[in-house]
């Protein structure tokens, strides 16, 4: 029980829940795509703005909704910005690999402002029953735990390896080779300590009005969900590999026996068990890779919501299931291919509605007392950059 | 009398109250407290999405909020108040002939874009590109390949010599535009090829060399790769996969997303369109030249046989055979280079050509 040892007395708890349909977001994001389009994208900065304030206006809580109050112009602002970079990285990247290298290595260090910029952004340009967020987070903690904590392992092998070659000056690669292969098993190792820092750093330094979110969360539960899927996906993975060897088996068995041989040439029909068996793991394989997604998700969203709590007022209750979570992204798969895409507004109205009706509040008190704080202009540059280059500080946790 | 709550400014303390108008006046009344009132010019009032809480800020910065869309409207346009003109968004999200013409409209536009707008913006734009930045780009290239897949040409200095001579001498003068073509010889782990980089670089590997039994063939595949670099085509397709890159970078705002299979399979089928029109294109620029200089056309359907039945394009050849047609038929949408059969059956059209005129 992770909640045992909480100090104060629960009164009230409270749903979340969604209250836009897929049918009114269609009809919005189809306007929004039209008017994008025919405006060359200068409408895309509107079009952003009106799809958050559809999504966090309708996810509600206690009879109101959130609010999103980015204007526009500043979007469009760091919108342009971003598409400049982004053809200057594309281009260069096609026409010259090694710039194409350099920029994605100067994108890797401006990571941890972009995210940062990004945080402050939209944590000020959201709000909820007429009280903004805000995000307090150090720039140097967002080295520290983006880009310094899993460059650690490589880092120690590349000092490593210099004194090493300066000690014994040896050019044998096989002690290097040891090196890197090391820092590359460390940072997997590391993975789920990463995770739970950057988590812990990004919504322990998110401020609703001047009250503190605080999450305690537990590396050892991180590891042994870790642990737990490493475990199931041995297991999956052989048993689709076993499955698909004794099919193969069989059948390559049945049809040759059905075909007289030809002189020298594999009948084309021999192929077919072979096809079979392929097609097969492929499906059994990105179903397995659908079934890993859902757990890793349900198990890390349930432990973090469980840990978060306002002040001493309100604490948040995930109950998300691996299962359900494994039948939404199927479902979601089959809407995509079956329409071509034109079921991504159902989509996104689906995932919405799921991720609000397994959240409940758990509140001790009114939220009466809250008050926006004063803080800086914010610009969107950092929060458009991260976007184009999917640098967003999305951590599968969000409504 | 509309319900919603009232918060005061920068306070999440809220309690119920109505709204209510009177003669260009608004009254927000709540219990046991004086109504606020003040002008309705003086409301901000929140843009309508879908049917999200409506919010309304006082003159004293106070917030009214409201689920009664309708109402709200209906007071804004009671009252000609100035929110009302932004409400034309909402009014083309909410009546459904306006959602098919934009859904029409959309596909349309994305279907053009696709078929003609991106390849005549990437050919506007190749030939608009300076010289001197298609040399870099062959230099860089050059160089890359030299270093991941060519080695060396293994051919004899002599006959290396030979054959620059003959295509400077003969092939170059058959093109008029203006390109300095360099031809380079490199090994490629016994494959047959040739290509051409966008600044007139062209190679050609031994085993091509190998495989032709006589300087005509040599010159047909030439004169193909001289085509690819008279209609810019390097350039082109260069051009033509980043703003398709782009493109699904923007829809999609996800910059993983070419590397997804459902996205990865259409963009593929789309440059292998794209590229086998190029092949096509250069093979008649080939076939043209070849005339112009008395070369049968023939003697590149032969080069384009024998390069098919080696081993490795044997699996591309076999598909090809009359029997397994449908197998062809698809992979005519994955190959990046019209079928062989296909070619040779243009070269043998364009042989007969020539030999009529040769007869006359």
């Amino acid at each position: 029980m992770d909640q045992a040892t909480r100090a104060y007395s629960e009164t009230d708890i409270q749903p979340f829940y969604f209250t836009g349909t897929g049918g009114e977001y269609f009809r919005i994001w189809i306007v929004n795509l039209i008017l994008s389009i025919l405006t060359l994208g200068i409408y895309s900065a509107w079009a952003k703005v009106r799809t958050n304030r559809y999504f966090y206006g309708n996810t509600q809580l206690d009879n109101t909704g959130f609010d999103y109050h980015a204007k526009p112009l500043a979007i469009l602002k760091g919108r342009l910005l971003a598409v400049a970079l982004l053809l200057v990285f594309v281009l260069a990247g096609q026409i010259f690999p090694v710039a194409g290298i350099a920029f994605t290595l100067l994108l890797l260090l401006a990571t941890p402002w972009i995210i940062w910029k990004s945080m402050q952004f939209n944590a000020r340009m959201t709000s909820f029953r007429n009280v903004r967020f805000g995000f307090y987070g150090s720039l140097q903690d967002s080295y520290r735990y983006l880009l310094f904590l899993p460059l650690i392992p490589l880092l120690t092998a590349l000092l490593a390896g210099i004194v090493m070659w300066f000690v014994t000056g040896s050019s044998e690669p096989g002690p290097y080779v040891t090196l890197v292969v090391l820092a590359a098993i460390t940072t997997y190792l590391m993975v789920p300590f990463i995770q739970k820092a950057i988590t812990g750093y990004y919504i322990g330094n998110h401020r609703y009005g001047q009250g503190l979110l605080q999450v305690n969360l537990s590396t050892k539960k991180y590891y042994l969900i870790y642990l737990c899927l490493f475990g199931w996906s041995i297991l999956i993975f052989t048993a689709i590999i076993l499955a698909a060897g004794v099919a193969m088996f069989f059948l390559g068995l049945n049809i040759a026996s059905m075909i007289p041989a030809t002189e020298g040439e594999l009948p084309p029909m021999a192929m077919a068990p072979l096809i079979a068996a392929t097609v097969f793991m492929y499906i059994a394989m990105l179903i397995a890779g659908v079934w890993i997604k859902a757990y890793l998700k349900a198990k890390i969203r349930n432990h973090v919501f469980n840990n978060i709590q306002l002040d001493n007022l309100m604490r948040l209750d995930s109950s998300i299931t691996t299962g359900r979570l494994f039948r939404f992204y199927l479902v979601n798969i089959l809407l995509m291919i079956c329409t071509l895409g034109l079921a991504y507004p159902w989509i996104k109205v689906r995932s919405a509605r799921l991720m609000a009706s397994t959240t409940e509040a758990h509140m001790s008190g009114s939220l009466d007392q809250y008050v926006s704080m004063q803080q800086n202009r914010q610009s969107a540059i950092g929060d458009e950059i991260g976007e184009a280059f999917d640098v967003d500080a999305n951590l599968d946790l969000a409504f | 009398m509309i319900k919603g709550w009232l918060y005061p400014a920068d306070s999440s303390a809220r309690s119920e109250a109505g709204l209510s108008t009177d003669r260009g006046q608004f009254i927000v009344t709540r219990d046991r407290q004086a109504p606020v009132t003040g002008s309705i010019r003086e409301l901000v009032v929140s843009q309508r999405v879908g049917n999200i809480t409506r919010k309304i800020t006082l003159p004293d910065k106070s917030l009214f909020e409201t689920t009664d869309n309708d109402a709200v409207d209906a007071l804004l346009a009671a009252t000609g108040h100035n929110a009302l003109r932004a409400g034309i968004i909402h009014i083309l999200e909410s009546r459904w002939q306006w959602i098919a013409l934009a859904l029409l409209a959309t596909l349309l536009t994305g279907f053009a874009a696709l078929r003609w707008g991106m390849p005549w913006a990437s050919n506007e734009l190749a030939f608009a590109m300076p010289a001197r930045a298609t040399e870099i780009i062959s230099a860089q290239t050059l160089e890359l390949l030299d270093q991941a897949i060519l080695e060396e040409s293994a051919l004899p200095v002599e006959e290396q010599h030979r054959i620059r001579q003959h295509f400077e001498t003969t092939l170059l003068p058959l093109q008029r535009e203006n390109f300095t073509y360099r031809l380079h010889f490199r090994h490629m782990s016994d494959i047959p090829n040739a290509f051409a980089l966008p600044a007139g670089d062209i190679v050609i590997t031994d085993r091509l060399i190998e495989l032709a039994d006589n300087q005509e063939e040599i010159d047909s595949v030439l004169l193909h790769e001289i085509g690819h670099v008279v209609h810019r085509h390097g350039l082109q397709q260069v051009l033509h996969s980043s703003f398709l890159t782009i493109a699904i970078i923007m829809i999609s705002g996800d910059l993983t997303a070419t590397s997804n299979i459902a996205v990865a399979l259409p963009v593929f089928l789309l440059e292998s369109q794209y590229s086998r029109e190029h092949e096509t294109e250069a093979d008649h620029y080939a076939f043209e030249h070849m005339m112009e200089a008395g070369i049968d056309p023939v003697h590149f359907s032969t080069i384009m046989d024998k390069i098919s039945s080696e081993p490795e394009n044997e699996a591309e050849d076999n598909a090809s055979n009359s029997e397994k047609r449908d197998d062809a038929d698809l992979l005519k949408y994955l190959s990046t280079h019209p079928s062989t059969p296909e070619r040779i059956l243009q070269a043998e059209k364009y042989s007969r050509e020539f030999r009529k005129r040769l007869s006359e």
